[in-house]
C-alpha cells in the first residue's frame, strides 16, 4: 500500500462521528470534579448519547466543562457544571489566535478517527509525498522558534543536526515542563495527544532522524498516560512504527517519565536523565546537535513547538508570518494565574502586549490592579504592572534586562503582595534546585538567600551585594539554570529598588 | 528458613524480575528506578543495590542519581499525605490562610507539607490528600472533611 492509498482507506472510515457530549477532563480540572461529572454521565446517560472525554480547553476558570449541544445536567448531581457554550468561556476562546491548541477541548482526546476528521495526520501525509528538505525549507521560511523558552530558530537546529554525519539521529520531545506557572504543555499533551505524534513524525521525517524519545514531566501523570494510549492508537493504526502511513518510513516514539526537578527541562541534562545519569547539566559545547544522546547529534523539541509543524505544513510559511511579530512569528501558549479572575492557558500572537492581554485574559478591571506581574518563572523575574504596559512577548529580555518570557508562566501580584517575598520564593527555588554541579550556582543560591534574609528588616538589605553576587551567578554557571537564577533579585533591584545592582 | 536465605531469596527474586524487564544498559536506569519505587512504595537500600547489579552500574552511582530526582523516594511514604502547594499562584491566592487553618485544626499527628508549585495554578489554591489534587480550596469545614478522611 502506498501513501494515497493509505490515505483514501483510513479517510473512508474516518467520518466525523464525535460523541455528543464531551467532558473536559484535564489535570487542573480533575481537581475540581471533571473526572466525577465523567464517570456520573457514563452511567446515567442513556444508551442512545455518546459520551467521550477531551482535555481542558484552557479556560480553566470555568471548569469543570462540558463540550456539547444537549443539556445534560440533569445527569449530573452536586457538582456546577459549565457548557463550553457560555458566553465568557466563547469569548476567552475566540479571543485568542488558536494553533496549537486548536482542537483543545472540542475532541475527543483518544480517538484517532475524530483527529483526522478534524485533517489530523494529512500534514504528515503531504509531508511525506515530498522530499524531506522540502519541509526543512518551509520550516526555515516560517521563522519558526523553539517555544521552551530560548525561541531558537527551528530550522538552524535542525539543519545543524542534519550537517553531522552520523549513522543514528535522535529527536527528544522536550515535555518536563517544570518552570513554577506553567501547565500549557500539559494541556497540549492532554487535549491533542496525537497532533504531538504527528508533529513529531513531521520533525522526524524532515531531519531523516532515526529515533524518537518523549520525555514527560514526573507530576504530568495525565499527559503521560494519554500520550502512552494515543502512541498505541498510532501504533495500531499504521501511523507509527514500521512503514508509516505506506509511506516506507519507519520510527517509533519511545515513552520516559521524568522524576522530577526543574533542571531537567535544561536540554543537557534531559540527555543525562535519559542516559541514565545523574540529573547535571553538561559542558556545551560541543551542542546537542552536535553530540547529544549517546553522542550522536539530538534534536531536543519542545511540545509547542512541535504541535506548530502540523499547521506550518497545511496553512503555508507565508500564513504563518502574517501572526505574530515579523522577527518572531507564530502564537504562545501563555499560562495564566495568580491575582486574576479568569486564570487559565491562552494562545496569543507573539508580540502581543503583555498588559492588554493580563487584563483582557486575566479578567481583571485594570492593569493597575496588579502591583507586578512575575514573568517567566523563577529563571526571570518581577516587573511592576505599570511597566508592562510597554512590554510585548517574544523571545530575549522582554525589558531589556532580566525579565524573560521562558515558557509563557505570567502570574499576577495583587496590591496587597509583598513582592520581595515573592522574589525570595523564587530565589528559593532556584537555591533548592540548583543540582550542585557548579559552584556558582549552588553556593551563590544560597548565599543570595542569606543576604536577602530580613533579620533587620527590608531595608537593611545589602542590594548592591546581592546585584554584585546575582550578576556572579548568572556569568559564571553552566546551565540554563544557574545563568537565570540571579535574574529575580536583579528585577527585583532594578524595579523595586532605588540602589542600581552591579 | 534462615533470615540469610529469605534475604538472599528476595534479592534474587528481584533481579530475576530486573532482568525480565530490562535490558543490561545504563540507559534504563531511571525506567527501573521507577519500577522499584512502584513496586516497594520507596528505593530501599538493598533494592538500588540489587538494581546496581543487574545493570552494571555500581551502586554508588544508582545511588547518587537516585537522590538527584524529588519525586524519588528514599524512605518509605508516609501513610497519609496532605500537602498544601506553596507556589507563587497559590499563595496569590490564600495557600498561607489554608496551611494556618491546616495547621492548627488537624489533628496532631497528621503532617501538613508544603510543596513548591504543583502546576495547578489555574485552580489554586491546591491541596494535595494522598496524591490527589483538589483546586480552589478555601479554609473551611469541607477542607478539613477532605483532608481528615
Amino acid at each position: 500500500m502506498n501513501t494515497l492509498d493509505f490515505i483514501t482507506s483510513v479517510a473512508n472510515r474516518a467520518v466525523n462521528n464525535p460523541a455528543e457530549v464531551l467532558v473536559q477532563v484535564g489535570q487542573c480540572s480533575m481537581a475540581v470534579g471533571s473526572q466525577e461529572i465523567y464517570r456520573s454521565l457514563e452511567e446515567k446517560l442513556p444508551a442512545s448519547i455518546a459520551v467521550d472525554y477531551s482535555g481542558c480547553d484552557g479556560a480553566c476558570f470555568a471548569g469543570p466543562k462540558i463540550h456539547s449541544e444537549k443539556d445534560v445536567s440533569e445527569y449530573i448531581e452536586g457538582i456546577r457544571v459549565t457548557s463550553t457554550g457560555d458566553s465568557n468561556v466563547r469569548n476567552y476562546i475566540d479571543s485568542q489566535t488558536r494553533i496549537v491548541l486548536e482542537h483543545a477541548g472540542n475532541i475527543s482526546a483518544s480517538d484517532i478517527y475524530g483527529y483526522i476528521a478534524n485533517k489530523g495526520f494529512s500534514a504528515l501525509a503531504k509531508v511525506l509525498l515530498q522530499p524531506p528538505e522540502q519541509t526543512v525549507d518551509m520550516v526555515e521560511e516560517s521563522g519558526l522558534r523553539g517555544r521552551g523558552g530560548a525561541y531558537f530558530p527551528v530550522s538552524i537546529k535542525w539543519r545543524s543536526a542534519m550537517s553531522t554525519a552520523s549513522k543514528e539521529r535522535h529527536i527528544v520531545i522536550n515535555a518536563e515542563e517544570g518552570e513554577p506557572g506553567v501547565f500549557k504543555d500539559r494541556h497540549v499533551m492532554e487535549s491533542v495527544p496525537f497532533r504531538l505524534i504527528e508533529g513529531a513524525l513531521i520533525a522526524a521525517y524532515a531531519t531523516k532522524a532515526t529515533s524518537i524519545r518523549l520525555y514527560v514531566n514526573a507530576e504530568a501523570h495525565l499527559s503521560y498516560q494519554r500520550m502512552l494510549n494515543a502512541l498505541e492508537i498510532c501504533r495500531s493504526k499504521g501511523f507509527l512504527g514500521p512503514n508509516i502511513m505506506g509511506s516506507g518510513f519507519t520510527i517509533d516514539i519511545e515513552i520516559l517519565k521524568g522524576a522530577g526537578g526543574y533542571v531537567c527541562g535544561e536540554e543537557s541534562t534531559l540527555l543525562n536523565t535519559i542516559e541514565g545519569k545523574r540529573r547535571e547539566p553538561r559542558l556545551r559545547p560541543p551542542f546537542p546537535t552536535e553530540s547529544g544522546l549517546n553522542q550522536q547529534p539530538t534534536i531536543i523539541n519542545n511540545v509547542e513547538t512541535l504541535c506548530n509543524l502540523p499547521w506550518i505544513v497545511l496553512n503555508g510559511a507565508d500564513e504563518f508570518k502574517k501572526i505574530g511579530d515579523p522577527d518572531t512569528p507564530g502564537t504562545k501558549i501563555l499560562s495564566i494565574s495568580g491575582s486574576v479572575n479568569t486564570p487559565g492557558v491562552a494562545e496569543l500572537p507573539m508580540g502581543s502586549n503583555l498588559a492588554e492581554l493580563m487584563v483582557k485574559f486575566g479578567g481583571i478591571s485594570s492593569i493597575n490592579t496588579l502591583s507586578a506581574i512575575a514573568v517567566g518563572g523563577p529563571s526571570s523575574g518581577v516587573i511592576p504592572s505599570s511597566e508592562s504596559l510597554n512590554l510585548s512577548i517574544g523571545p530575549g529580555f522582554l525589558d531589556g534586562k532580566s525579565v524573560m518570557l521562558g515558557a509563557g508562566g505570567v502570574i499576577g501580584l495583587s496590591q496587597d503582595t509583598n513582592v520581595l517575598e515573592v522574589v525570595r520564593k523564587l530565589s528559593e527555588y532556584n537555591a533548592r534546585e540548583s543540582c550542585g554541579k557548579c559552584t556558582p550556582c549552588r553556593e551563590g543560591t544560597t548565599r543570595l538567600l542569606e543576604l536577602m534574609a530580613n533579620d533587620s528588616g527590608d531595608d537593611a538589605i545589602d542590594w548592591n551585594g546581592i546585584g554584585q553576587l546575582a550578576e556572579v551567578i548568572n556569568a559564571a554557571s553552566l546551565c540554563g539554570l544557574g545563568q537565570a537564577a540571579g535574574n529575580p533579585v536583579l528585577s527585583y533591584g532594578s524595579y523595586f529598588q532605588e540602589v542600581s545592582p552591579g | 528458613m534462615s533470615s540469610n536465605n529469605e534475604e538472599r531469596k528476595r534479592r534474587n527474586d528481584l533481579r530475576g524480575e530486573l532482568i525480565d524487564k530490562f535490558p543490561r544498559d545504563r540507559s534504563y536506569l531511571l525506567p527501573a528506578l521507577h519500577f522499584l519505587q512502584e513496586k516497594f512504595s520507596f528505593l530501599s537500600d538493598w533494592g538500588l543495590e540489587v538494581l546496581g547489579w543487574h545493570l552494571g552500574v555500581p551502586a554508588s552511582e544508582v545511588y547518587g542519581t537516585a537522590t538527584t530526582y524529588t519525586e524519588l523516594l528514599l524512605s518509605p511514604p508516609a501513610e497519609k499525605t496532605v500537602s498544601v502547594c506553596d507556589g507563587v499562584a497559590c499563595r496569590e491566592n490564600g495557600a498561607a490562610q489554608i496551611l494556618e487553618f491546616l495547621s492548627n485544626k488537624t489533628s496532631f499527628d497528621l503532617e501538613v507539607q508544603k510543596t513548591d508549585c504543583a502546576f495547578m495554578c489555574s485552580v489554586a489554591p491546591a491541596v494535595s490528600v494522598d496524591h490527589r489534587w483538589y483546586g480552589r480550596q478555601v479554609p473551611g469545614d469541607a477542607l478539613l472533611r477532605l483532608v481528615e478522611n
